[in-house]
């Protein structure tokens, strides 16, 4: 008994006590192994296991490559493309970020890396261009969510390796579910442009110029083929996809745009290895966690209490993700995967939900997380490019916030939708 | 305990009540899988044979981690037994790796024989070398080779295809000696691996080919004999003789039970296993036409792991029950 | 002098950087290996994983270093300043508390591990190297975790962090 609560009172109260989230983990495993028949020796053999979960290199291979085609070039390639789609119709610019945001989202895994590359290109223009702050702001911290939804993604990466769920089919589920909240994303900044009547881009395209401009920024555009394209023909793994995409990124921006410096270089390694240095670790004691709940079969008894309450499938994920909501506010996404899956996923298994399609559910509570404050990644970055108040830039953020709570409560109701592709592309059985 | 006298603190007595064993097993928990009816089996035999004294609980899957990372588990007296493979055992007891000789047993009636008369010498090798004993020793059949791409009949068809290996030295130089380099990749990985197509093949024991579903990524099945799966149960040395007798007389009855009914169950249940897998779509070629060539090749790298063994003895042993000489 | 202050101003960076270039190199000689030779590279995975183990600790101590790590600050966004030292000096007893269990548990499991050594299954190295990385990178993690304390108290001035 004293095993099972006492583990979650000191993780929670350290948590409280602003402790470091790894050394809340650790030191709640600690604190009730000393009281167990388990011996300590436990601790340093569990950590040693995230060499095993090597796949987790993805994340800061991905940030690298991100950090890379920001600073290469290939981020503004992507932006003279999207304004080619949907330049000209009302809000124009804000389309432009969202649409360059999916496009940007297919090659790197994060969200605030994805705020980050296209943010800064795009919220100055859309101020030059008379739009509001606020919505500004809004637009490129919710666009980059779409980094974690269509892949690859950080948060899949991490909950594959955690449930033990196929990246590569994570990957694919979250193709569809990507597009569907890109174009939704899309519809809501049309429908605020033309209330406060901004109005589209002036240029009109001729067919040359809209060949040429593909054919200009080609190497970008081959980015998500070489990347997604190469994991699902099955030429590398997504790990081996995160190393082509850093090698592809650093190719085109040193050698075809020539615009990557050393000093670029630098910058990108040093963001990386803060990346790996500040989340890896979560994984890493996570192990040790994980491991002492198994033990002491907790998954089992969250299990039956959660289904004495109810035994729908929908009940039960409507209150996993308003938990996930809420916790969104004040941690961080890997760290509510790294921290729950191995809790709930019995849950989910035992009522008969597909892991794959409660992964992407995981992650669309995950985009919400980036947006709502006092923690929220993108709302930081977007604050950050354009010089508002955390205050401002979330009150900028929310009416996107609130269409990606009602397209994530929607996909509760509508599992196949996320299964569609999989099943249809990977021979996805689930 | 705070960690102290590690390997007695786990299972002992707890309040005076039962002794409670924590068995890890990666193997899914499917009925069928040989290695998951052995862990029911052991369980029901050990709590019957104890009087109830012991309550065993099962953890199979791979809820506790990998079998590489359950042996020091088991070392340090965090789980009390684990269901480990000989190839995984090797790097924590060199002397198992008596086993890993290709091409050493030629049917299924030489590795029983062999088994059961160096289990005792190989017993107090790895108590030496591992503090840990093994209290069964089990079998799922020969590993076969199976690919995606063309059905393999020489060595010849074998060159160009990428195959997954386990992490073991000799299966990796076994397959060297046929002229490819193999990919080694642990267990939990191999599906998708294969199913992504990053390996176009693989080798293992038809059960395990059928509990994974390896059937709807794979076409083509070679039947080598080049391997048997064999596995062990593991205990801590130093816990199981601070048992009381009689529990450790369960915990030895048990295990012996449990290694006839596993031969039994292999005998009677391959053949079918072999059909169901044709009738699932996978084409079974048989060994290779010129098997003769790959066994040669193969047992030229035996002399490179004679070294390997502390107790060079050991092999000795085993020839001597085969009748045949060591190349 | 200049050179090797800077290199041990930022060890934890340099290990780490060096690491992720190699590890990443090699993930891509893996799949050029495959794909444009046809051949799978039998050691790559497990030097993958150990320099990726490495990696993660070295990191972290860099993570210490610039105090970078999540934390949830409900609670110290919301107390007045007074507060706000108590709470910063539990903080880092604790994290002194988890620092000194990994470092001392682990080095006793490596020192225990000359009993039954363990090796490589591929590579035969010795895994006692392997796990020595986590407590090595951990007394890291101590030394910056400390320097910032001294900083943060207004003990020292500390130009690195
Ligand atoms: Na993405
Ligand atoms: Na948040």
């Amino acid at each position: 008994m004293l095993e099972t609560w006492g583990i979650w009172i000191v993780l929670f109260a350290t948590l409280l006590l602003g402790v470091p989230i790894y050394i809340s983990l650790g030191i709640s495993t600690i604190f009730v192994l000393t009281f167990s028949h388990i011996p300590l020796d436990i601790v340093p053999l569990d950590m040693v296991k995230v060499g095993d979960m090597f796949p987790l290199l993805a994340i800061p291979a991905f940030i690298f490559a991100g950090a890379i085609m920001e600073r290469g070039g290939m981020a503004d390639q992507i932006i003279d493309v999207a304004k080619i789609f949907v330049g000209k119709i009302r809000g124009g610019l804000a389309l432009v970020t969202i649409l360059g945001c999916m496009f940007f989202a297919a090659m790197i895994g994060s969200g605030p890396g994805t705020v980050a590359a296209m943010g800064t290109l795009m919220l100055p223009a859309m101020l030059r261009a008379g739009y509001d702050k606020k919505f500004g702001a809004g637009v490129c911290a919710t666009g980059g969510t779409l980094g974690i939804l269509i892949p690859p993604s950080n948060p899949m990466i991490i909950y594959g390796v955690m449930a033990n769920v196929s990246v590569g089919t994570l990957f694919m589920a979250g193709m569809l579910p990507g597009a569907i909240v890109g174009t939704a994303l899309m519809l809501t900044c049309y429908f605020i442009a033309r209330k406060r009547g901004y109005k589209g881009m002036d240029k009109t395209y001729t067919t040359k110029e809209i060949i040429q401009i593909f054919r200009q920024n080609i190497w970008s555009l081959m980015a998500p083929v070489i990347i997604l394209g190469g994991i699902y023909s099955g030429i590398f793994t997504p790990v081996e996809a995160s190393a082509v995409a850093c090698f592809y990124a650093l190719f085109v921006g040193r050698f075809i745009l020539k615009k990557l410096t050393l000093q670029g270089l630098w910058d990108s390694i040093k963001l990386t290895n803060i990346t790996s240095g500040t989340s890896m670790i979560i994984v890493g004691v996570s192990v040790l966690f994980g491991r002492f709940l198994t033990l002491y079969e907790v998954p089992q008894t969250v299990a039956a209490a959660m289904l004495s309450i109810s035994n729908s499938p929908e009940v039960i994920l409507l209150l996993i993700c308003l938990m996930l909501f809420m916790l969104g506010m004040f941690m961080e996404t890997l760290s509510t995967i790294v921290i729950l899956v191995p809790i709930l996923l019995p849950v989910i298994i035992q009522l008969g939900i597909d892991p794959v399609f409660f992964g992407i559910l995981w992650v669309l509570t995950n985009e919400v997380a980036l947006l709502t404050p006092p923690l929220g990644a993108n709302v930081f970055i977007a604050m950050t490019i354009g010089k508002l108040s955390l205050e401002e830039a979330s009150r900028g953020a929310l009416p996107f916030m609130l269409v990606l709570v009602a397209i994530t409560v929607a996909f509760i109701f509508m599992p196949d939708l996320i299964l569609f592709v999989p099943r249809l592309l990977g021979n996805y059985a689930g | 305990g705070c960690g102290s006298s590690s390997t007695e603190s786990g299972g002992k007595k707890e309040t005076g009540e039962k002794i409670v064993i924590k068995y890890s097993l990666p193997d899914a928990a499917i009925d069928g899988v040989p290695a998951y009816e052995a862990a029911k089996s052991m369980k029901e035999k050990m709590e019957k044979y104890s009087n109830g004294q012991i309550e065993v609980k099962l953890y199979p899957g791979g809820q506790l981690g990998s079998e590489q990372k359950n042996v020091p588990d088991v070392q340090k007296g965090i789980i009390e037994m684990a269901m480990i493979t000989a190839g995984n055992m090797t790097q924590f007891s060199p002397s198992i790796g008596v086993y890993d000789f290709p091409y050493l047993f030629m049917s299924r009636e030489e590795t029983y024989k062999v088994v059961d008369s160096i289990t005792d010498d190989l017993n107090e090798l790895q108590i030496k070398e591992s503090g840990t004993r093994s209290v069964a020793w089990l079998e799922q059949g020969f590993r076969h080779l199976t690919n995606s791409k063309r059905p393999v009949n020489s060595m010849e068809d074998l060159k160009g295809l990428k195959i997954r290996v386990p992490n073991n030295k000799y299966v990796v130089e076994a397959f060297k000696s046929w002229g490819v380099e193999p990919v080694p990749i642990a267990w939990d990985e191999t599906f998708n691996a294969v199913q992504q197509k990053v390996v176009d093949g693989q080798e293992n024991p038809y059960s395990s080919i059928y509990q994974s579903k390896m059937y709807e990524v794979q076409s083509y099945v070679t039947e080598l004999h080049y391997k048997i799966w064999l596995g062990c149960i593991i205990v801590n040395d130093k816990w199981f003789q601070g048992l009381p007798q009689d529990i450790q007389e369960a915990i030895t009855k048990a295990g012996q039970e449990v290694m006839q009914e596993n031969r039994d169950l292999m005998v009677k249940t391959e053949a079918d296993l072999k059909k169901e897998l044709e009738a699932k779509g996978l084409q079974i070629s048989g060994p290779p036409s010129d098997e003769e060539q790959w066994m040669k090749n193969a047992m030229s790298i035996w002399p490179k792991f004679y070294g390997e063994l502390p107790d060079p003895t050991i092999l000795d042993k085993a020839m001597a029950v085969l009748g045949r000489e060591k190349p | 002098m200049r050179i090797f202050k800077l290199v041990v101003n930022n060890i934890e960076e340099i290990i780490a950087s060096v690491l992720f270039c190699t590890v990443i190199t090699l993930l891509f000689i893996q799949v050029i290996a495959r794909y444009v030779f046809g051949t799978g590279i039998a050691w790559s995975e497990e030097l993958l994983r150990f320099a990726f183990l490495t990696m993660v600790y070295f990191a972290a101590a860099l993570g210490a270093k610039q105090g970078a790590h999540f934390r949830v600050t409900l609670l110290v966004n919301i107390l007045p300043g007074k507060f706000k030292k108590v709470l910063e000096i539990i903080q880092y007893v604790i994290s002194f508390a988890f620092n000194g269990f990994v470092i001392y548990l682990g080095f006793k499991v490596i020192y225990e591990m000359k009993d039954f050594p363990q090796i490589s299954p591929i590579l035969s190295w010795d895994m006692r190297y392997v796990y020595a990385m986590v407590p090595i990178a951990f007394v890291f993690v101590t030394v910056r975790m400390f320097i910032r304390m001294l900083t943060d108290f207004g003990i020292i001035k500390d130009k690195t962090a």
